[in-house]
């Protein structure tokens, strides 16, 4: 029989793809907490985050070869099913006008209290590390991106910045931090 | 969808289309960048794990929401639907005919055929061999671990693939041979229970009705990996419980195999 809890990440997806349930609440145990942290940033806590949390395992389950392990992680597969779907939830119709009231709100505060409002979360301190070494405008850059659920475009508005400015800055603090994290943690930084 | 983009623009926008940052517009037109460029495909899975970085790595998964995922879970509920996602190829009349023509074999060595029936002798030099070839599909698979190896056979549409089922009662489905056309071959084990460690589990291939020692499987197999030849054909095989370091002929009758 399948040993759960000492078997791999990989081993894992082939009992899914056998419709093994167990596994499925095996890779939920280890993943469901980063999944959820997630889908809570972009979209407040709440029913919605839920929703996205319980679609990204469901879908797992359906698809799990859309995993390729060679790609990265699980956790980051999951993770960034999740933040597509919590994007696409914030820019439904539905979600717009609220959408449309907190860029304004957010404009008119002038951004974020960085270090208290976005990355305050359990994050490893080699992450904190990496995030800490950003220039200002990339950090903020990203964390509007990827935690406000905006788009570049966006971004710029908010911040009255350049497009190109703001699409370079993420992808150049993405970039940055890959290296810090490679250097402080090796090869195997993403493998958790 | 053909973009307008250049390939410098499309590579100034993958650190924001890999944070969902970009329009549809925008996004639809790196997405089919991304199947015909590696190096795009690349760096955006490269800025997405380091996004996931980014995600909470210490708090737990809410127990509460289990119930719900649970509840929407669906699987086939009969044999003949199992593992629907495997069979897909193999449900329409053209590619079952065609997978008919391929039936996987077991590479008995010496014994073939109708001389298997006569070839006890020989078996327990087959029993060894076969456990060493067991060993070298393993290392054969290099940095790939057995399990990669045996997800990609599942998923490799021109993979032979039996059910074994319980002999008991209900006939459950107990375990599946999957079989690619290398040779290599994987047995996933469903519902086979463990074993005291005095006996273990023996998987045989039946040719012209005589059970030939594939292998031994162990006290607790999940999926065990070995050797098939397409030249010797059977896809019926059966497991038996057998004394700690197997048997020369099944000293029991099967507890699964493919003809119930
Ligand atoms: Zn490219």
């Amino acid at each position: 029989m399948l040993e759960l809890s000492g078997a791999s990440d990989a081993t894992l997806i082939v009992a899914i793809g056998r419709w093994n349930e167990s596994a499925l609440g095996e890779v939920y145990r280890r993943h469901g907490g980063a999944v959820h942290a997630l889908a809570q940033r972009v979209l407040g806590p709440g029913g919605r985050a839920q929703d996205v949390t319980q679609d990204v395992f469901v879908d797992l389950w359906k698809r799990p070869e859309r995993f390729d392990p060679a790609r990265g992680s699980l956790r980051a597969f999951l993770v960034t099913v999740a933040h597509g779907r919590a994007v696409d939830m914030l820019r439904s119709d539905t979600a717009r006008v609220a959408r449309e009231q907190r860029t304004a709100r957010e404009t008119a505060t002038g951004g974020y209290d960085l270090e208290n409002q976005v990355w305050d979360l359990a994050l490893a301190d080699q992450v904190k590390d990496a995030v800490g070494a950003l220039p200002e405008g990339e950090r903020r850059a990203i964390e509007l991106a990827y935690f406000g659920g905006h788009t570049y475009r966006e971004v710029a508005t908010m911040l009255g910045e350049a497009e190109g400015t703001v699409k370079s800055r993420i992808r150049r603090g993405l970039r940055r931090m890959r290296d810090a994290l490679v250097e402080e943690m090796g090869p195997v930084w993403n493998q958790t | 969808m053909e973009s307008d983009l250049s390939h410098e623009e499309l590579v100034g926008l993958l650190g924001a289309f890999a944070l969902d940052a970009v329009d549809p517009s925008e996004a639809a037109a790196v997405r089919a960048h991304l199947l015909l460029c590696p190096r795009c495909r690349d760096e955006v899975a490269q800025h997405q794990q380091t996004a996931a970085m980014l995600a909470s790595t210490g708090s737990e998964a809410p127990t509460d929401l289990w119930a719900g995922i649970a509840s929407r879970l669906e699987a086939p509920n009969t044999t003949e639907q199992a593992f629907p996602r495997l069979d897909r190829a193999g449900r329409t009349a053209r590619s079952t005919s065609r997978r008919r023509k391929y039936q996987f074999g077991l590479r008995t060595g010496a014994l073939i055929g109708a001389a298997a029936a006569a070839a006890f002798a020989v078996l327990g030099v087959e029993v060894g061999r076969l456990d060493h070839r067991v060993n070298q599909v393993e290392a054969a698979s290099g940095g790939q671990s057995l399990s990669a190896a045996a997800r990609s056979a599942l998923l490799d549409p021109t993979a032979s693939r039996v059910i074994l089922k319980e002999t008991d009662s209900g006939a459950q489905p107990a375990a599946e041979v999957v079989a690619l056309r290398s040779g290599a071959a994987y047995l996933f084990n469903d519902r086979l229970p463990d074993l005291p460690s005095a006996e273990t589990y023996q998987l045989w291939a039946m040719i012209d009705g005589q059970p030939i020692s594939v292998g031994l499987l162990g006290t607790h197999p999940s999926t065990v990996a070995f050797t098939l030849d397409p030249t010797d054909l059977t896809n019926a095989f059966a497991v038996t419980v057998e004394p700690a370091g197997g048997s020369l002929a099944p000293t029991h009758p099967p507890v699964a195999s493919t003809t119930v």
